[in-house]
């Protein structure tokens, strides 16, 4: 029954999925930049803790391991609109999605949970690989990734990472559904990439920002997409408190998605009553 | 009841557009204008189940609204339809799991997916049962002649084997009726006789309706047991080909080519033909031992006037043409091009 009802998004899912993991070739120039763009966060990093000491709520080695998961994962954010998303949004031709027998939202969100999972495994694997046994194997430990802190500890990271994904891509939903009354979605784009690129946890972990931010870093859901997992992995989240995260993370994407679906459902109704 | 009710049907467009003409870009700061269009107006028609009709009019009349309507994929602003019994716009989901719906200037398959693998996504998204997918799809396949290209992605298609997927596509859940806008458009011809082929076995053989626009007249003549003509957002005539041909192009042209009877050239008719034609007000010509008639034959048969010819002249041959269904469509587009669904502007 329940089997039933969620085949179309199921199969949406896989389809999507697939047709990412044809972009192997793209996959590995990314692995390449990003550790790159690694290599340089944690240079600056190392710089910063030799600078100001140790009193900091992170270990230089936790900070480090914190920006490598950060470059494994990137792709998990929502940095980028849908293009094909934006272009149907756009022409009005989304009407025509609606000849289809499916809840809308439901179908978009199963794309972009596959938009954002397979392009991350296809990068986490090199990257970890990188960043956990090539450097300490050359001698940088100082910069290399930490293994979790217990095998437990990366089991509930992957599913916290799964739900993160669950997060980013109810966000990115959100922002294409701007697109039903914004024109252009440039705008849209930018102040998403912004607030994604500061409050994720991708630029500086998000342990590092004064007390004073944490509040309000706490109540917002962008830490959920890779701070939420990274924490846990890192052991920086008490065991105790991993059920409660996980919930939290489970909380934001329910809530971001329904918030996604009352978008589309207005915009949608627009195009449909207005003919686009 | 019918399967198709349609009745008093309206939608408007409200655009708001940039003005154009002097002082627009000015005044394009201030105020946006706007632009109704009324695509549809007060358009009712039933269909009933097994029906094959070709739903035509000019460029902007109103069709692709219509079958969007039918679709329940636009809301009208006013009227009623059911088809199934549901309400298109209001039963969506259960509405369109029951229709198949093709729309020739767009593709519902997914770009990036191979043929095969967008027909196992419809499989999933329509929830069909496994061996009754494989059984339709097959079948689907042969007769479309999709086996060669089954394995490319859809964007590589040529876009007659593309069309051909789509069709498809849109049979695989075995819906009980079909929309068909512009199906064979760009289409060469055995792309186009492919395609009516088809159309016409569906709906010969396992009964599907369908609905089907066009610009082509080939396939009018081809396909359709009934016909629906809207213009400007009317529908302006409906019913059989030969009824609407009857009623509205019914001369008959007639082509006699004589030989004088004391050789030279042929003199203008004279005596009973003249008055014949005369009385029926037969328009005619005569160049070069070649008479033309355009004869009403309810005022004056076809066959009296070969016999007054015949009196007069030594007939060598005769040729006698209905007008073609393309005459009536221009006659009727002609006739009824009220304009009305042009935009207006207001502010
Ligand atoms: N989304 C829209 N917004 C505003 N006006 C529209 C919209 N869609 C269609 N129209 C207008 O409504 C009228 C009917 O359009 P429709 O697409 O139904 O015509 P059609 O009969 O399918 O024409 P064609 O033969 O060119 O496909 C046209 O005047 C068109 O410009
Ligand atoms: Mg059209």
């Amino acid at each position: 029954m329940i089997r039933s009802a969620a085949r179309p998004y199921l199969a949406f899912f896989a389809a999507r999925f697939r047709s990412q993991l044809q972009y192997r070739a793209a996959a590995w120039a990314g692995v390449v930049t990003q550790i790159f763009f690694g290599l340089v966060s944690v240079m600056v990093l190392v710089a910063f803790y030799r600078a100001a000491g140790t009193d900091a709520p992170l270990t230089q080695s936790q900070s480090v391991s914190y920006v490598w998961l950060g470059q494994a994962l990137l792709l998990i954010l929502p940095f980028r609109l849908d293009p094909e998303l934006r272009e149907m949004i756009q022409t009005g031709d989304v009407a025509y999605e609606l000849a289809r027998p499916v809840f809308l939202p439901l179908s978009w969100f199963a794309r972009g949970v596959a938009d954002r999972v397979a392009p991350a495994l296809l990068r986490a694997l090199p990257q970890f690989a990188f960043s956990m046994l090539i450097l300490p194997w050359i001698g940088w430990e100082e910069i290399a990734l930490v293994p979790p802190a217990s095998a437990a500890a990366f089991g509930l990271f992957l599913v916290s990472a799964v739900l993160g994904s669950l997060v980013a891509a109810a966000i990115g939903l959100i922002a294409a559904a701007t697109l039903f009354w914004t024109i252009a979605g440039h705008g849209t784009s930018i102040l998403v990439q912004t607030i994604v690129w500061v409050l994720s946890g991708v630029s500086i972990p998000l342990p590092l920002y004064p007390e004073w931010f944490q509040p309000v870093i706490r109540a917002l859901p962008f830490r959920a997409m890779l701070d939420t997992p990274f924490q846990i992995y890192l052991g920086t989240t008490e065991a105790s408190a991993v059920g409660g995260e996980l919930l939290m993370q489970l909380f934001w994407a329910v809530g971001l998605f329904v918030l996604a679906w009352i978008l589309i459902g207005r915009g949608s109704r627009r195009v449909v009553v207005q003919g686009g | 009841m019918a399967l198709i009710e349609v009745d008093s049907i309206c939608k408007r467009y409200v655009r708001r557009a940039r003005t154009t003409g002097r002082g627009a870009a000015l005044r394009g700061l201030f105020v946006r204008e706007k632009v109704v269009t009324d695509a549809l107006s007060d358009v009712s028609f039933t269909i009933e189940a097994g029906e094959l009709v070709g739903y035509i009019g000019p460029n902007g009349a109103g069709k692709s609204t219509t079958v969007k309507l039918l679709a329940g994929i636009l809301t009208p602003d006013s009227g009623t339809c059911r088809i199934n019994g549901l309400v298109p716009w209001e039963e969506r989901r259960e509405h369109v799991a029951r229709i198949g719906v093709v729309f020739g200037q767009r593709t519902q398959l997914w770009w990036d997916l191979p043929v095969i693998e967008s027909f196992d996504l419809l499989a999933d998204i329509y929830r069909l049962d496994r061996t009754h997918y494989e059984t339709t799809r097959d079948r689907l396949i042969d007769r479309l002649s999709i086996g060669p290209f089954l394995e490319q992605p859809v964007r590589q298609l040529s876009l007659g084997q593309r069309m051909r997927a789509d069709l498809a596509a849109s049979l695989l859940h075995r819906p009980r009726i079909l929309f068909l806008d512009e199906p064979t458009i760009g289409l060469d011809a055995p792309g186009k006789l492919a395609i009516r082929d088809f159309v016409r076995t569906i709906n010969a053989e396992e009964g599907v309706t369908v609905i089907l626009t066009t610009h082509d007249m080939d396939d009018i003549e081809a396909l359709s047991s009934r016909l629906m003509i809207i213009n400007s957002g009317r529908i302006v005539a409906d019913g059989a080909p030969s009824i609407l041909t009857d009623e509205l192009a019914r001369n008959r042209e007639v082509v006699v080519d004589v030989t004088p009877a004391h050789g030279g050239e042929a003199r203008p008719p004279e005596g009973t033909l003249a008055a014949a034609l005369e009385r029926s007000r037969t328009r005619w010509s005569l160049e070069g031992g070649r008479f033309r008639f355009d004869v009403d034959p309810t005022v004056l048969s076809v066959p009296e006037l070969i016999r007054l010819v015949g009196e007069q002249y030594t007939m060598r041959d005769i040729s006698i043409e209905t007008a073609p269904i393309e005459e009536v469509v221009r006659r009727i587009y002609a006739r009824t091009d009220g304009g009305a669904n042009a935009p207006t502007a207001s502010s």
